[in-house]
């Protein structure tokens, strides 16, 4: 296996996992740059063009809440994921768990 | 760094900033803009920042720390890549013409339109043309820029369709009414036994067996006779070969003798190639890109000189011509010259892309 092949499919595995990845992140409010920082050195290789439109969606759909925070030199607006998003977290992460261990299944049929 | 202000500047040059921005944003609804406008101007100021302060790896050039403000904000723009893309991603629209949903579609209906209206609309032009009494040289002409043209309009409206029908938010209900709709019934028949076909091979060799013992025998067993006038028979024409026969049976060649000193033995040897080339395809099992490369050449190397002849009139006897004018005075060589033309263009076209069409269904057959 050449690692342009692993890496294919890795970067395809993780294409689904970074909404996961933003909004377990998002506990605790962060703005665009240091979310995109913070996602690149947890391996989620994501690249600004995806994520900063990423967050107005997952604002759009309520589950994320922004604010404007002023009070340092550079205005920047601050996310944090809101209750539903919170829900949808867990949902995916569930989800992710029966997906794993059906995969465990169909490795050790019987 | 001083120049990444929330706001525009209003005097002084506008920044790449500043114009990033702008072509990233301007698509967006009037009430959504200025807000995305100042996110993203921090975010790339917040990268800036960063270039600026780690010398940080970006894409596959290392920055050495130390950039200057402008070459940090020129890398970090160059990451960001195309704001049009950005812009996308913040509208929602779809970056392509005619996307894979619809694509199947639009390639199935191109495809037919253009192999079922181009080949019938050049003949036709080709023999309004002939019928007119035009040359060979102007029929090709015409008929050849007729069938580019044809098959741009094809192609433009066609494309413009699906383009707007990817457009619309009902591609479906569209698909439908555009009866593009994919059902079982529009599934290919399968390449009748591939090249393997043992039927089809033998079909493909005894046809050019066939057009070479046509040639041989127009030589020594002409259907035209020559009238007693002895001003048909002209000496001019009697090559070794037909001086022979024309004391035997008078019979005047249909293809000009001439031609047995070059032309006509080259095409029985490419005939015999492609008697060769069928018995290879048969034991090579199945049809690849080389096999269809080959078939293609060959077939123009068939056509070629058979174009070439008839477009400049050497093909036919001139005897013959004027001993089957003297019968009938409608008959015009010009007009027969056009339709050897036209077909063995269209025979070229369509034995390559026959060949082409097999290789194709042979590597996509799963």
């Amino acid at each position: 296996m050449t690692d342009d092949l692993l890496a294919g499919h890795l970067q395809e595995l993780r294409r689904g996992t970074v909404v996961m990845a933003a909004l377990a992140t998002l506990a605790r409010p962060t703005y665009g740059y240091a979310l995109l920082e913070t996602l690149a050195e947890s391996g989620f290789a994501v690249d600004g063009n995806t994520l900063y439109p990423l967050l107005r969606r997952l604002e759009k759909q309520g589950l994320l809440t922004s604010e404007w925070n002023t009070e340092e030199s550079r205005p920047r607006k601050f996310y944090r994921v809101s209750p539903d998003g919170e829900a949808l977290l867990q949902e995916l992460l569930d989800e992710w768990q029966t997906l794993h261990t059906s995969i465990e299944k169909l490795r050790r049929p019987r | 760094m001083t120049t990444h202000s929330p706001a525009v500047p209003a005097t002084g040059r506008a920044t790449l900033t500043d114009r990033y921005v702008h072509a990233a944003t301007r698509q967006l609804p009037e009430d959504q803009r200025a807000d995305v406008a100042d996110e993203l101007r921090a975010s790339i100021a917040d990268r800036v920042d960063s270039l600026q302060a780690s010398g940080a790896l970006t894409g596959a050039e290392l920055t050495r720390a130390g950039l200057t403000g402008e070459q940090a904000e020129y890398a970090a723009l160059v990451e960001l890549g195309d704001p049009d893309r950005m812009a996308a991603g913040y509208t929602g629209k779809r970056l392509q013409l005619i996307g894979p949903e619809l694509y199947p579609a639009y390639a199935r209906v191109m495809k037919g339109v253009l192999v079922s209206v181009v080949p019938v609309v050049t003949v036709v032009i080709a023999v309004i043309k002939a019928l007119e009494g035009e040359s060979v040289g102007p029929i090709i002409g015409n008929a050849s820029w007729v069938a580019l043209n044809v098959a741009l309009q094809i192609t433009f409206w066609i494309t413009l369709t699906f383009a707007l029908v990817e457009r619309g938010s009902t591609s479906e209900k569209m698909q439908e009414s555009l009866g593009v709709e994919w059902t079982p019934d529009k599934l290919p028949d399968l390449p009748h036994g591939g090249p393997g076909s043992l039927g089809e091979t033998v079909a493909s060799v005894v046809w050019p067996a066939f057009m070479g013992a046509a040639i041989v025998w127009q030589q020594f067993r002409s259907p035209i006779h020559a009238s007693p006038s002895p001003s048909h028979a002209s000496p001019s024409h009697a090559s070794p070969i037909d001086g022979r026969l024309q004391d035997g049976g008078e019979g005047l060649p249909l293809l000009d003798p001439d031609l047995w000193s070059f032309w006509l033995p080259l095409i029985l040897v490419l005939l015999a190639v492609e008697m060769g080339f069928e018995v290879v395809k048969y034991f090579a099992g199945s049809w690849t890109p080389l096999l269809a490369s080959v078939n293609t050449v060959l077939a123009a190397a068939f056509a070629a000189p058979v174009i070439f002849l008839a477009a400049s009139d050497r093909l036919l006897n001139p005897a013959a011509v004027a001993e089957i004018q003297d019968g009938w005075s409608g008959f015009d060589p010009v007009v027969t010259n056009t339709v050897i033309v036209v077909t063995a263009a269209l025979i070229w076209v369509w034995d390559s892309i026959h060949g082409w069409r097999k290789a194709w269904l042979a590597q996509h057959a799963g």
